[in-house]
């Protein structure tokens, strides 16, 4: 029994992670807080339910689809509206409006093109165990934590070794002095978009499958972000820690004191969380982005 | 090579630079000196290409860069050491040196060895984060940083801020050995004592305008810059 509530608070806690990932790309390499995030999720969400139940039986092909329509949309998010906005000299508070617009529109948007009513993927996918010797535990859970370890793993080899990656790090440390060694701001930073996009729609369908897809779903975009903050905000460990750590909160806390409550346990450990270490876990990293 | 005719620059509405004008000429090291606040800085931002509001024009051999973005002006061969030094506080000190070299793909160990054969301080601390290191190891990261992107132009704001007098000397003879291999350097300096020892021309700002400039021989004896900039008081001099 403890078993199952820690594999399955892991597994939802990697796609928070996932989700919260993409908050701190963003954030730390471009200085907007899209608070929109969640409904790039949403977009992976409903995007992978279509793809499954028309195109292919191929659940992991879902994955991959779900993952560059998101990347896609994160992607023009950057290139239409923030981009533009920072370009002409708006403020946080202008990018942080115009990603409220993005958290608004976007659900609508959903519910126009795939309807109010939330759509379970097919139980198959969701069904299998996994033999793990003396026990078993769900295949589902597994594969969530498998692939967004994986991920995460690419994640710090890409930003540690790779010279792509380090010009990133690079622009997450100062965005003035990147530019005066030649790196192209704008072009990585849309990428940086790209990539973060394509997180959460990988993470749309992987939650899909464990509750259900609609147009509502990006909420769980607000979990995420706390999850960001925890760990620390901008930082993509920190993302990843605060993830697992919500994750294994809500899973135990849902569980063993009081389901109904578990988002009342969930957020009271969160403030008391900031109230000890107000810049989460691992810290907020300073960036500088003026002359 | 750069030729800088009344440049002007803002930020938001206030005016910074109000008519800068000057030229470094191939293998030149030339100084701009002035006071706090006068312009100097900005000046280096500009060409960088870093404040895009700007009027005037610069000219990097012969071709118009003052459009230009700034990763472009990195490319032509311009590279700025800033003022504070920037150095990337996560990143490592090797890491650090490669991002200098951003523009020319892959960063050869033997490239890497010959900057730390400058800077040898450098080499023990490699695997150190940036963030790390004191104020003269991380002038010594900025300039190797600077040197691996290959600059044809190297502009150095303030390389003697906040250090000590053996660290700046050290720096300031990596600046002649650079200066001695060819490079051309436009360098920024408030020690106008310092400055004018190691250039060849001076152009002194005051208030976002070159009021003056000469062979730094001529203007070391000039009254005006004795007094303003030399620290030697009128009395003094009569003595
Ligand atoms: N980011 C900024 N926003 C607004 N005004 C600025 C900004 N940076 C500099 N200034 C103003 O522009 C003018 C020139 O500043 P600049 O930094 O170029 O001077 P400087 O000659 O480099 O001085 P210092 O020797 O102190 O480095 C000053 O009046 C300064 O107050
Ligand atoms: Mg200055």
């Amino acid at each position: 029994m403890y078993l199952d509530i820690l594999v399955s608070g892991l597994a939802v806690g990697c796609i928070y992670s996932l989700i919260a990932m993409s908050y701190s790309l963003i954030f730390r390499s471009s200085g907007v807080l899209n608070i929109g995030t969640g409904e790039f999720v949403m977009v992976g969400g409903l995007v992978g339910y279509s793809v499954i139940s028309t195109l292919t039986t191929n659940y992991y092909l879902s994955i991959i689809i779900a993952m560059v329509i998101a990347g896609t949309v994160g992607y023009l998010a950057n290139t239409l509206v923030f981009h533009p906005i920072q370009k002409r000299g708006g403020q946080d508070v202008h990018v942080l409006i115009a990603s409220i617009a993005i958290l608004i529109s976007l659900p609508q948007i959903g519910a126009l093109l795939w309807g109010a009513e939330p759509l379970s993927f097919p139980n198959n996918i969701s069904q299998g165990q996994v033999n793990l010797g003396v026990t078993q535990i769900s295949g589902m859970s597994f594969l969530i934590i498998l692939l967004s370890f994986a991920i995460m793993i690419v994640f710090q080899v890409f930003f540690r070794f790779t010279r792509l990656g380090q010009a990133m790090r690079a622009i997450a440390d100062d965005r003035i002095m990147s530019q005066l060694l030649g790196v192209n701001n704008h072009k990585y930073i849309a990428i940086i978009f790209l990539i973060a996009g394509g997180l959460t729609g990988i993470a749309g369908v992987l939650l899909g499958p464990i509750y259900y897809a609609s147009y509502d779903m990006g909420t769980i975009g607000v979990k995420a972000f706390a999850a960001a903050v925890v760990g620390g905000f901008g930082n993509v460990t920190g993302a990843v820690i605060g993830g697992i750590l919500l994750g294994l909160i809500e899973a135990f806390g849902g569980t063993m004191v009081s389901s109904q409550f578990r988002d009342l346990i969930l957020y009271g450990i969160l403030i008391a969380v900031m109230l000890f270490r107000p810049t989460g876990i691992l810290g907020i990293k300073q960036r500088r982005d003026t002359a | 090579m750069l030729n800088v005719e009344h440049l002007q620059a803002f930020y938001g509405n206030a005016q910074a630079l109000e008519d800068i004008s000057f030229t470094v000429n191939e293998g030149e090291i030339v100084c701009l000196i002035g006071n706090n606040g006068a312009g100097k800085s900005t000046t280096l931002m500009s060409i960088s290409g870093i404040i895009k509001q700007k009027q005037g024009t610069i000219q990097f051999n012969g071709e118009d860069i003052s459009q230009l973005p700034a990763h472009k002006i990195v490319s032509k061969g311009i590279i700025q050491v800033p003022e504070g030094r920037r150095i990337f506080p996560t990143l490592t000190v090797e890491e650090n040196l490669k991002i200098g070299g951003f523009l020319k793909g892959k960063i050869s160990k033997a490239r890497l060895e010959e900057i730390y054969s400058i800077f040898p301080r450098l080499k023990e601390r490699r695997k150190q984060l940036g963030g790390s290191l004191s104020g003269g190891e991380q002038q010594m990261l900025a300039i190797g940083r600077a040197m691996i992107g290959e600059p044809k132009l190297l502009m150095l704001d303030e390389p003697s801020l906040g250090l000590a007098p053996q660290i700046i000397d050290m720096i300031f003879d990596s600046i002649i050995a650079l200066r001695k291999s060819g490079m051309t350097i436009l360098l920024i300096e408030q020690n106008a004592e310092l400055a004018l020892d190691v250039s060849d021309r001076a152009y002194v700002v005051e208030l976002g305008k070159c009021v003056l400039s000469g062979e730094c021989e001529v203007l070391r004896n000039d009254q005006q810059i004795q007094s303003i900039y030399l620290g030697q008081h009128e009395q003094e001099s009569v003595v």
